[in-house]
């Protein structure tokens, strides 16, 4: 499992030296859609247990659905 | 070696520019490289290893070599290790490349989402919820989806 995310991580990290256009461009509208930057407030929101604390951002969570 | 740095210059300044976020470190990390594909040319076994594949070796040992000696903690390693000695020469190519953005492409796109912000941004799950405006365990969840897709859509290559 490890092998394998190491793995996609270096894959990843060819496409830096390559540059396939066809995943260049998959990443780009990626990066640029979530390109907001986090401050260390935005990360408190984010609770031990993982949960981001909505009351606080006002910001509501999406339902994991319609992804299957 | 003129048409080899006019094929990878681009290449190598770019996987550096990537790295390094100061441009000058960044072109210094460049020639170097050049300059450690200049010395090993007469060692480089193209049956072992593409052309490309070898020297995107050398790039990535270079900057790794840049970062430790930035940080003064060890003396450079000249050593040059082959992606063919470390199993990728048959990762490590554009068809590879080209297979990643077909299944990125076909997963739906919060799961490609997470992928693309994990392993090639290198953000934190903590960090893609955030941003994704979702909460960690469904990013988690996610994740885990993702990744069995994609095992199933690269299982020759992953």
């Amino acid at each position: 499992m490890k092998n394998r995310l190491d793995r996609l991580r270096g894959l990843f990290d060819y496409q830096r030296f390559a540059g396939n256009r066809h995943l260049a461009a998959l990443i780009e509208q990626t990066t640029t859609m979530h390109a907001e930057s986090l401050s260390d407030e935005d990360l408190e929101h984010v609770s031990a247990a993982g949960e981001i604390n909505t009351a606080r951002t006002g910001k509501k969570d999406e339902e994991c659905n319609g992804d299957e | 070696m003129e048409r080899i740095y006019r094929e990878f210059s681009d290449k190598v300044l770019r996987y550096a520019r990537s790295k390094i976020s100061d441009l000058h470190d960044a072109e210094d990390v460049c020639s170097t490289v050049f300059l450690r594909v200049q010395q090993g040319l007469p060692r480089y076994d193209s049956a072992k290893a593409s052309l490309s594949t070898w020297i995107y070796s050398i790039a990535r040992n270079t900057v790794a070599d840049f970062y430790r000696h930035t940080r003064a903690v060890e003396p450079l390693n000249e050593e040059i290790v082959c992606c063919e000695e470390d199993g990728l020469e048959n990762l490590y190519n554009d068809e590879t490349l080209e297979a990643l953005a077909a299944a990125l492409e076909s997963l739906p796109k919060r799961e490609s989402d997470i992928i693309v912000l994990h392993y090639y941004s290198g953000k934190q799950l903590k960090e893609i919820a955030v941003l994704m405006k979702m909460s960690y365990s469904n990013i988690k969840s996610l994740h885990k989806k993702a990744l069995a897709h994609l095992k199933k859509l690269l299982q020759f290559r992953l």
